[in-house]
């Protein structure tokens, strides 16, 4: 039906999606308005800002990396989403459905359970490490349990197990692990960036900028990959390498998210989900709504997480479950009403 | 048959599957502009012998040269530019339109970020136009008909810009009106084209030679009217037919015995194909 979207459609959702930052920074204990934002904005390039240096500290080292990790966090998980949902054609694949996002969880959680929830090595390389190797290994699993057939059915089921396997195995570490640490590592398994700063910024933005190029360069073979396996071998495209390398490159960018940013949830289902329906057919504009709207999803659920309690800080991963699971009934209503 | 200017040349090719032969020892070739028909009963390997041919089954052994070059040396973007395939099957469910679906015969011809450009877009609008597909342009692949949907992958062949066209079973599925444009429409693009047949009598009409599979063996190939004989079609599909010339070309006609006992063969229950 509707063939070529319409520019002004793209040009508002443009403008949401730049607004969204500026006006997601101004939320928080202290009181800061968009304006002041903006100020501080101009600050970090050399003008005046006219706030106090208290303020302007406040935006530009704790607000503002903390809306970029959330950012990158949302747009990776809800690429990833995308890539493994256009590459196994089926639309209920997700970074969890394949074990990814469990395997990063319980190499990260082992990390911080065998070395302390504070100790040297827990600084972020150990826990991406762990968390890599993890996903890593999840990934490894699931493509020998799958076989060298490469069918998407039992890589679907393979990558169900071995998410179950590493979440049982999660679960074991936190049990066993000391209660003080548990609750760190509760907190940290559903998610948080409440510890975000500009060095913690650094490599998500580099992996999720460089995957999402990547992504976008195979934009045109994974989307022979959407009319079937055969009929893209018959359009010269290599379907088994560009599977298995697109399978590692999402992994290698949730390990990434995850490590940083904790096992955060129904996003990467979510997005591609909604662009879809939406916005798109096209794989690359598919990609690219992913990433801003999934970026803008989470800044939003970030906020939320800071403002609905007085006291404390909701786990994003609460927040983001919650509302996928409305999501979800909501969109099942609608398919069931018309008929 | 001269191997001098044969466009593919198949040798003694041979494929298994779970160390069960499918395909034995096939030698032939394809000159460049023929029509060349596969015919033979089901599970005789026509699939096969045509998926080893687009490099989705690899030999077991022998050689399969497209121009003088091993189909396994092309690297699969080359292969894909001077080869097109339409399928049998199509995935139903992709979510992708008309447009969409025939767009995707630039693949092989394009780099990665490379998007469509102004020509690119002239090109796709001709080719729609050509197949009379311009008013199902933005519409769901998955809502077409059946002969919709095999002018919409004739349309993506043709964006392909291939030298040859390889077709499993072009006329599956499709009304008589849909078997007899689809075939015109293909021989008016004037490729080497390689499709399979069921239907004897559309192989006869509109192919210059026909190959015979039985079993995974080659037992026949020539022009219609060598290979489409009493003999040959009662061996092969074990089917009683009378062939007579059509009355209003010169290629054969193939007339079935429908009931038991007209004819003198025993097991003549294998039904004639529409």
């Amino acid at each position: 039906m509707k063939g070529i979207i319409p520019g002004f459609r793209v040009l508002g959702v443009g403008l949401i999606l730049l607004l969204s930052p500026l006006f997601a920074v101004s939320f928080g204990a202290a009181d800061i308005s968009p304006g002041e934002v903006w100020s501080a904005l101009q600050a970090m390039f050399g003008a005046e800002s006219g706030l106090s240096p208290i303020k302007e500290r406040i935006v530009l080292d704790l607000r503002l990396p903390r809306v970029l990790l959330a950012f990158l966090c949302g747009a990776g998980l809800s690429l990833a989403g995308a890539v493994l949902q256009t590459v196994t054609r089926n639309p209920l694949a997700d970074p969890y459905l394949f074990g990814i996002s469990s395997g990063a969880s319980f190499g990260a959680v082992l990390v911080i359970a065998a070395w302390g929830v504070g100790g040297v090595l827990t600084g972020q390389y150990a826990i991406t490490i762990g968390a890599f190797a993890g996903s890593i290994l999840s990934v490894l699993l699931v493509v020998s349990l799958a076989g060298t057939g490469v069918q998407i059915e039992r890589m679907l089921l393979s990558g169900v197990a071995v998410s179950f396997m590493f979440s049982a195995a999660t679960s074991l570490v936190l049990y066993s692990s000391d209660p003080q640490a548990a609750s760190t590592l509760l907190f940290w398994t559903l998610g948080s960036f409440s510890a975000a700063s500009w060095t913690k910024v650094m490599i998500p933005a580099v992996v999720v900028v460089f995957s999402c190029a990547l992504f976008m360069a195979y934009a045109r073979p994974l989307r022979a990959i959407l009319a079937g396996d055969e009929n893209a071998r018959a359009l010269g495209v290599e379907v088994q390498k560009l599977r298995i390398a697109m399978l590692v490159l999402s992994s290698l960018m949730t390990a990434t998210l995850v490590a940083t940013c904790g096992g955060i949830g129904f996003v990467g289902l979510m997005i591609p989900h909604i662009v879809r329906r939406l916005l798109v057919r096209h794989v690359r504009h598919l990609f690219i709504g992913c990433a801003l709207l999934g970026g803008t999803f989470m800044v939003w659920v970030d906020v939320l997480a800071r403002e609905l309690l007085e006291q404390a800080e909701l786990p994003i991963g609460v927040i983001t479950a919650a509302l996928g699971s409305v999501f979800f009934i909501s969109v099942m209503h609608r398919r069931r009403s018309p008929i | 048959m001269t191997t001098a200017h044969s466009l593919l040349e198949v040798s003694n090719l041979g494929w298994e599957a779970d160390g069960k032969a499918i395909l034995q020892g096939l030698n032939f070739n394809l000159q460049a502009g023929e029509f060349v028909g596969v015919i033979g009963p089901n599970g005789a390997g026509k699939s096969s012998m045509m998926r080893c041919l687009y490099r989705v089954n690899r030999p077991a052994q022998g050689q399969i040269l497209f121009k003088r070059q091993d189909i396994w040396q092309w690297s699969a973007r080359e292969n894909a530019r001077q080869m097109a395939v339409i399928l049998q099957e199509h995935s139903e469910h992709i979510g992708l339109t008309v447009r969409d679906i025939v767009a995707l015969g630039l693949t092989p011809h394009k780099g990665l970020f490379e998007r469509d450009n102004q020509q690119d877009r002239r090109q796709i609008d001709q080719v729609l136009k050509q197949l009379d597909l311009g008013a199902f342009e933005h519409a769901q692949f998955s809502r077409l008909s059946g002969g919709e949907k095999q002018r919409v992958m004739l349309a993506r062949a043709i964006l392909q810009k291939p030298e040859l066209l390889i077709m499993d079973e072009p006329t599956n599925h499709l009304d008589v009106h849909y078997q007899i444009e689809i075939l015109q429409k293909v021989k008016a693009l004037e490729l080497t084209v390689l499709a399979s047949f069921h239907d004897l009598n559309l192989a006869a009409a509109f192919c210059d030679r026909l190959l015979v599979l039985e079993n995974g063996h080659l037992v026949a190939q020539g022009a219609p009217a060598e290979v489409l004989t009493e003999d040959l079609i009662s061996r092969v599909f074990k089917t009683c037919v009378v062939v007579d010339a059509h009355p209003l070309y010169a290629h054969p006609r193939i007339n079935y015995a429908y009931h038991e006992g007209e004819e003198p063969e025993p097991d003549a229950h294998e039904g004639a194909h529409s």
